[in-house]
Formats: structure tokens, C-alpha cells, sequence
């Protein structure tokens, strides 16, 4: 089961870059073809400083960014874990060329009784601090729910 | 700089926007989505890994069909107005399915000079199988 005392335990700070070309090819992939998403000139004249990321791009570095320690840490079974929910809570969109510090932590630990036996519930955070500005741009929240195997 | 895209007061408690459809759902779009986001696992894009796993077969990253749930609130209110996206993933979504969003104000509030918009988000198949319910907080002029 989930040790519950790392709630609130952090990663490592790591690093991660918006890419401009990265920010293009996901917004293609999920087409979301925003003028703003793919050419700099629209993002320029829309008021922003450069191309704008789609809301859920940060799932292209989160992973690479954070350092998977403590996530292993938890004990899961790795083999029955579903991704049950995503937030992302922005206070501006993330601009290419910007340079964030990736904070991880264990956000919340539960469980629950379910009908095949009982489910673990982990929320992970993830928050990014632009590196230039020191704003806090924007907080991500994943929940896995882990069957015990 | 955002430039919402609605009027704050053109916006009302209970409303319904026009809902949106997405097709076109395939093997193809999961490996493309795999490899623009870096979410390489197979389940989503190797037929024989899934079945191995007891799937009929390969289904969607949960996470494109919240990237098409923020791409529907997107054309809504425009570039930057999503303050908070939260998206829970009820079922699997399945290569040939396509999926209908619809988004519903549940509150309109005014902080620290913002007008911000709740909706509740949902995002079903035609025969009304909810894959994604979620909410988010949007920008208004």
C-alpha cells in the first residue's frame, strides 16, 4: 500500500524548456490549431510574447523533468495503475523559449474499498516557476489509482 | 496579454454552449499523440502489447481527450482563458468512436478583477458513454 507519511514530500527541483517546435507538433497532434499555437506573428498580435502553449502541453516534459524517485518511493503495483485525473491550474499560458523550475510532490495519498479489492489513490503536483520572471506559471495535478496487485 | 473571447455579461448561470464533435479516432492519431507528448506507452499504440494486457485492443491517451476538451473551451473563449482545466477519465476511448463535448455554466464570479466563468465539461461517445467529466474556470471580457 501507498505509505501515506510522503504526503507532502518533494522532488528535486528539475528544469524543463517550453519548445517552440514541440509546442507546434503537439498542438498538430491534438489538433488544436489555434493561430496563436503555431505562428509567432498570430501569438504577437493576439498580445502575447511569443507562441503560446496549448493547456495541457506540459505533459511533453513534466516526466522528464521530475525525478522519478519518489514515485517508486510509493510502492505501487506498477502493472494495475490507470491515470483517473488531470488539473492544470494557469496563471498566464506558457510562452516558447520559457525556461521553468519543475517541482514535484505527493500531493494527496487515499484509499478505497472497491469491487475488486482496494484501489490506491495518489495526486501528484507538479508546479512551474519560469525561471526569468520567478512567476509561478502553472500547477499540475495528476491522480493514479492503483489496484493492490 | 489574453483577449478573452466572450462577454462577461453575455454569459449566463445554466447555460449550454453549442456542443462540439471530434472523429477521426484511430491507431494512427494515438501514435502521433504518443510521440508529440512523450507518453510512450505502448497500451495506447501497439495493438498485440494491449490485447496482451486483456484489452480488445488499443484505446486513447486519456490525456488527448482532455486536449480536446481544452481545444473545445479554447474556441469558446479564446487563447490563455483557461485558469483551471480538471478532467476525470471514466472510460476507455476506442479507435473509431467519436466523441461529443458539451460545457455548462455552473457559476459566474468576479476575483481580484477577473470575470471568471465555471462550467461543468463533459465528453461522451454517440451512445451517450461518458469518457471524460470535468470542469474548468475561464476568462471572460
Amino acid at each position: 500500500m501507498a505509505d501515506k507519511s510522503l504526503i507532502g514530500k518533494e522532488t528535486p527541483p528539475g528544469r524543463a524548456e517550453a519548445k517552440a517546435e514541440e509546442m507546434i507538433a503537439f498542438a498538430q497532434a491534438v489538433g488544436d490549431l489555434q493561430p496563436e499555437y503555431l505562428d509567432e506573428a498570430a501569438a504577437k498580435r493576439a498580445g502575447f510574447q511569443g507562441l503560446a502553449a496549448p493547456p495541457t502541453f506540459p505533459m511533453r516534459f513534466l516526466f522528464d523533468a521530475l525525478d522519478p524517485d519518489l514515485f517508486f518511493e510509493l510502492g505501487l503495483n506498477l502493472a494495475g495503475i490507470v491515470h483517473a485525473e488531470q488539473e492544470f491550474i494557469y496563471q498566464r499560458p506558457i510562452i516558447a523559449g520559457e525556461k521553468f523550475v519543475i517541482t514535484g510532490k505527493v500531493h494527496d495519498i487515499w484509499e478505497k474499498e472497491g469491487k475488486s479489492g482496494v484501489l490506491d489513490f495518489v495526486t501528484f503536483e507538479a508546479t512551474g516557476l519560469e525561471e526569468k520572471s520567478k512567476e509561478h506559471v502553472f500547477t499540475a495535478r495528476m491522480t493514479l489509482i492503483s489496484k493492490r496487485g | 496579454m489574453v483577449k478573452p473571447k466572450l462577454k462577461f455579461d453575455e454569459v449566463r448561470e445554466g447555460q449550454e454552449f453549442p456542443a462540439w464533435e471530434r472523429g477521426d479516432l484511430n491507431i494512427e492519431l494515438f501514435q502521433a499523440y504518443g510521440e508529440a507528448s512523450g507518453d510512450g506507452n505502448p497500451m495506447h499504440t501497439d495493438e498485440e502489447y494491449a490485447r496482451d494486457l486483456g484489452y480488445p485492443g488499443v484505446f486513447a491517451q486519456g490525456m488527448l481527450i482532455m486536449a480536446f476538451a481544452a481545444k473545445y473551451l479554447t474556441d469558446l473563449f479564446g487563447v490563455g482563458a483557461i485558469q483551471r482545466i480538471h478532467s476525470r477519465f471514466r472510460k476507455q476511448t476506442w479507435p473509431g468512436e467519436t466523441l461529443r463535448f458539451v460545457a455548462t455554466v455552473t457559476k459566474k464570479s468576479q476575483e481580484g478583477g477577473k470575470n471568471l466563468v465555471t462550467v461543468d465539461l463533459k465528453g461522451a461517445n454517440r451512445e451517450g458513454e461518458e469518457k471524460l467529466l470535468g470542469e474548468a474556470v475561464l476568462l471572460a471580457d
